[in-house]
């Protein structure tokens, strides 16, 4: 066998066992129906929280198990695996945001922040009731103006 | 206007603390004083007031919303220091019963808006002298708003340098500067008028009282 015939054998040899690599550069996509935990993000007024950083924590960990930004519709969706706990942090570029901690349990339906037992109304008239008998009680310690 | 908690990193927050405390010790000084049968509910309803408007969403150009913020009007009644420990009142009670504004961020927002607003508000007044007050009521009322906007986005913008991870993702409030201070402190442009307009209707209610010194 003559040199040349032999180095051009060694060359595609060479070429075909560095032919994988080159394709390990390229993108693969698998896609699948899963299960997974969606979390809508929205304003007080119901409107939706688009477009909203956040950032996925499972409890108790250091790095992001999942970052991004809201949709159209502010949702964000994500598979929480073996994970119950998880911290969300939302932040809007204007300062508005939340920062939570919630469970999501295998079989769970719903979990809604901010579903508490008083309405925003309720709490507003609350909060109304303990500035005015606050300054109530000063009045009470308050010596009377001279006349 | 109010930072929730988590947007603001502890090297922040904690020296905020120590301010705004020394600060709230100042502003209780003579508070005796200043307080009597008359005051005392005039401070309790302005107060409910500036609550209430803070907790009340107006819709702003753009899909956003904000909020009136009422420093300038208690700045206006009773001053810088009453001002002050009325404002940080209503921020811990709108933290506690809404969760809006943080407790680790009320430091920040107290001397922003409670400390830094009411002396905008009391610096303009000053100025006003024997002219016409109305201008200067709405120049302070404007300025306000917008000033303390402008430091709590700047503070925000800030975060990101302040704390982050080694790859250089931020701990805290993700945006820089470049974005966080126009997009806080546009919205607080329309803010700042209509606020300007509610501070004048207080400011003639206030007058045909006689609250006024």
């Amino acid at each position: 066998m003559a040199v040349t015939t032999l180095f051009r054998t060694f060359l595609l040899l060479v070429l075909l066992g560095y032919a994988p690599s080159c394709l390990s550069h390229g993108v693969g996509l698998k896609i699948e129906r899963r299960e997974a935990g969606v979390i809508w993000l929205h304003h007080t007024d119901d409107t939706p929280l688009a477009d909203a950083q956040y950032e996925l924590t499972a409890a108790g960990g250091n790095a992001p198990h999942q970052s991004g930004k809201s949709d159209a519709l502010g949702r964000v969706v994500f598979i929480p695996g073996d994970v119950r706990e998880w911290r969300l942090r939302v932040f809007s570029e204007e300062g508005h945001g939340i920062d939570t901690v919630f469970e999501l349990a295998p079989d769970a339906v719903s979990h809604s922040h901010g579903d508490h037992a008083y309405s925003d109304f309720t709490k507003l008239i609350l909060g109304i009731g303990i500035l005015l008998s606050g300054f109530g009680v000063m009045m009470l310690f308050t010596k009377r103006k001279r006349r | 206007m109010h930072i929730p908690d988590g947007f603001i990193a502890p090297q922040f927050y904690l020296p905020a603390y120590v301010v705004t405390a020394g600060a709230w010790l100042w502003a209780t000084r003579g508070l005796k004083q200043r307080l009597n049968e008359e005051t005392i509910p005039r401070l309790a309803v302005i107060t409910a007031l500036a609550y209430v408007i803070g907790m009340v969403m107006l819709p702003l150009p753009g899909g956003s919303t904000g909020h009136l913020v009422g420093i300038a009007m208690l700045a206006m009644l009773f001053g810088v220091r009453l001002a002050f420990l009325a404002y940080s009142l209503v921020l811990l009670l709108q933290a506690l019963l809404f969760g809006a504004g943080g407790i680790t961020a009320l430091p920040v927002n107290a001397l922003a808006v409670g400390l830094v607003g009411a002396a905008v508000m009391t610096l303009c007044m000053g100025l006003q002298g024997e002219r016409n007050p109305l201008p200067f009521l709405a120049a302070g009322t404007f300025l306000a708003v917008v000033i303390p906007a402008l430091l709590i986005a700047l503070v925000l913008g800030i975060q990101p340098a302040i704390a982050h991870r080694d790859d250089g993702t931020p701990l805290f409030f993700p945006f820089g500067p470049e974005v966080a201070v126009p997009a806080i402190l546009l919205p607080h442009l329309i803010i700042g008028g209509v606020e300007a307009l509610l501070t004048l209707a207080v400011w003639r209610y206030a007058r045909t009282r006689g609250w006024l010194a």
